[in-house]
């Protein structure tokens, strides 16, 4: 006489076997997920930190600093103008833009990561995507040590950046799009006076020092940067700054701007 | 008890018998070809193939179908001792009684006295089981075409070599049994079912659950006669223990198949 009893006793256990690699599947593909996950939410967080320690008004301070222990000719100021904004231009692309950046690419390595876990070949494919992230980590971290790498991933990551930016500074992000593009100096000044309307005078600062490193015979620039300055409560060299430039340009609206700032009526 | 699932149960025990034959399209080819290597001059056919896939039954159908119309005579099981299968031979064939011991050299002279009109067929079952040196012997007397002999083997890598040295030169027909084919084993169980008249049970195998059962038996007719032997044991099982299982004959739950795979150990839980 069969024992059916024993017999259904077995037949579980044998269903519970059968299912169980799927199990161990589904269970080691979402650990993955959301180790990875964690992974790159700890990653843009630090990013973020960074930023935030190295803010751009130190690099103004010391270069300015630099300004003013040398020699006040007028040929000299003008290239050391250039000379000081060079590696500044590479900081401010690198410390502003950057983030944003790694964030859209971490979402496409996610993305990634998605699509080949559900590959077939399971425990394969998921120790290749663990090393696929340490990869990819270590070339985040690379790229932010070489900035002349800088410019051409954000020629291949402008349309992401846009996306990213739009809900807060629409306009400005697409006008910065286009001067990346062209490095027309009329569009980063538009950028640096819409930067100074928003009271974001940082930024309005570094815009103006990009567009007088184009070119240095730009008015508006000037002001703008000296009203940076300003705004940014380096009145003093605001007052150097105005005054190299009204003796190499003459402008009267330099000069103007130079009393109002001296008089304590341009705060 | 006469329930329909003790009676389908019956029908899958292990037996070899001429009744229960059940034709298959491919079997049948065969097996019309190897009657007619019967009827050829040939010295000795040999059939082959894994444990399972009929050879016994085979030769018994033959047997019976053959058994009034010619001198035919089946050994299912294998006359171990040299003297034992030269003195049964010779009483069954020739009608000879030997009470001594009957020698290679004394028999072979009983077989080239005989004049008969009609070569007798001598069919071996089990033939991997006799010795090396009654084997050689059996080549001799069929070298003298006063006897035919049809031998089954196993097919396993020894059985193989055997074949090749043994019978290579000297056998005129090889015939192989293979399992049966999804399509082939559907009809097997089907056909072995009607004919007991288990038609509510028969209905019972779709392509489906013949699939599964393929899937486990890879078509061998002993692992599917002990699968669903085992099959319609749970049926009855569950039919005495009052139902504890709602049972219908419209078509059979896997989880049965499973069961039955695990008790007859094609799966192991
Ligand atoms: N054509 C058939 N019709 C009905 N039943 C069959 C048929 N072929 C095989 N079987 C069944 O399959 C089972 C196994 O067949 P059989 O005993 O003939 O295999 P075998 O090849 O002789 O195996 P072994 O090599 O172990 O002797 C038997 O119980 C038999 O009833
Ligand atoms: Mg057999």
């Amino acid at each position: 006489m069969l024992n059916i009893h024993e017999l259904e006793k077995q037949w579980k256990i044998y269903k519970i076997k059968s299912y169980l690699p799927y199990a161990l599947i589904i269970v080691s593909l979402s650990i993955i997920a959301l180790i990875t996950y964690i992974f790159y939410d700890t990653q843009t967080k630090t990013r973020l930190q960074h930023i935030k320690k190295s803010p751009t008004v130190k690099h103004v301070q010391v270069n300015i600093k630099k300004i003013k222990a040398r020699d006040t000719n007028k040929t000299i100021i003008q290239l050391k103008a250039k000379k000081i904004s060079k590696p500044k231009l590479q900081t401010e692309k690198q410390d502003k833009l950057l983030p944003s950046m790694n964030f859209m690419k971490n979402i496409q390595h996610e993305a990634q990561i998605y699509t080949h876990s559900s590959d077939p070949i399971k425990e394969k494919t998921t120790k290749r995507i663990r090393k696929k992230i340490k990869k990819k980590t270590s070339t985040n971290t690379i790229e932010d040590v070489r900035i002349k790498e800088v410019p051409k991933i954000h020629k291949e990551q402008k349309p992401d950046i846009t996306i990213e930016r739009k809900e807060t500074q629409n306009d400005i992000m697409d006008i910065i799009k286009r001067f990346k593009k062209n490095n027309n100096p009329a569009l980063s000044l538009f950028v640096a006076k819409k930067y100074y309307e928003l009271g974001k005078y940082e930024q309005s600062y570094n815009y103006a020092l990009i567009t007088n490193q184009i070119n240095s015979n730009i008015e508006a620039s000037w002001i703008i940067f000296a009203k940076s300055l300003v705004k940014l409560n380096k009145k003093n060299k605001a007052i150097f700054t105005l005054r190299e430039y009204i003796k190499s340009s003459h402008s009267s609206n330099a000069e103007l701007l130079l009393n109002e700032i001296k008089s304590g009526k341009f705060k | 008890m006469n329930s329909i699932f003790v009676n389908s149960k019956n029908v899958f025990l292990d037996t070899v018998n001429s009744k229960d034959y059940v034709q298959l399209d491919r079997v049948s080819t065969i097996y019309q070809s190897l009657k007619d290597s019967i009827k050829k001059p040939l010295k000795m056919i040999l059939l082959y193939g894994k444990p399972g896939t009929g050879k016994s039954m085979f030769l018994t159908k033959l047997h019976h179908d053959l058994c009034e119309s010619s001198n035919i005579y089946l050994y299912q099981t294998p006359i171990l001792d040299e003297s034992e299968f030269y003195k049964t031979l010779a009483q069954d064939i020739f009608q000879t009684k030997y009470n001594d011991t009957l020698n290679f050299t004394q028999f072979m002279k009983i077989v080239k006295n005989q004049e008969n009109q009609e070569i007798p067929v001598v069919l071996l079952d089990e033939a991997q089981l006799y010795s090396e040196l009654l084997m050689e012997k059996i080549r001799l007397l069929s070298d003298t075409r006063s006897i035919k002999f049809v031998i089954s083997l196993h097919k396993t890598e020894r059985e193989d070599l055997i074949a090749k040295e043994h019978f290579q030169t000297r056998i005129w027909e090889t015939i192989e049994l293979e399992n049966a084919s999804k399509a082939e084993l559907k009809i097997y169980i089907q056909k072995k079912l009607m004919k007991a008249n288990c038609f509510d049970t028969a209905n019972m195998f779709s392509t489906h659950t013949v699939k599964k059962i393929y899937k486990l038996t890879h078509g061998n007719y002993r692992d599917t006669n002990k699968l669903l032997y085992t099959l319609f044991d749970i049926y009855t099982t569950y039919e005495q223990h009052s139902n504890i299982y709602p049972l219908n004959t419209t078509k059979v739950p896997n989880k049965f198949v499973e069961m039955a795979a695990i008790h007859t150990g094609l799966i192991h839980a």
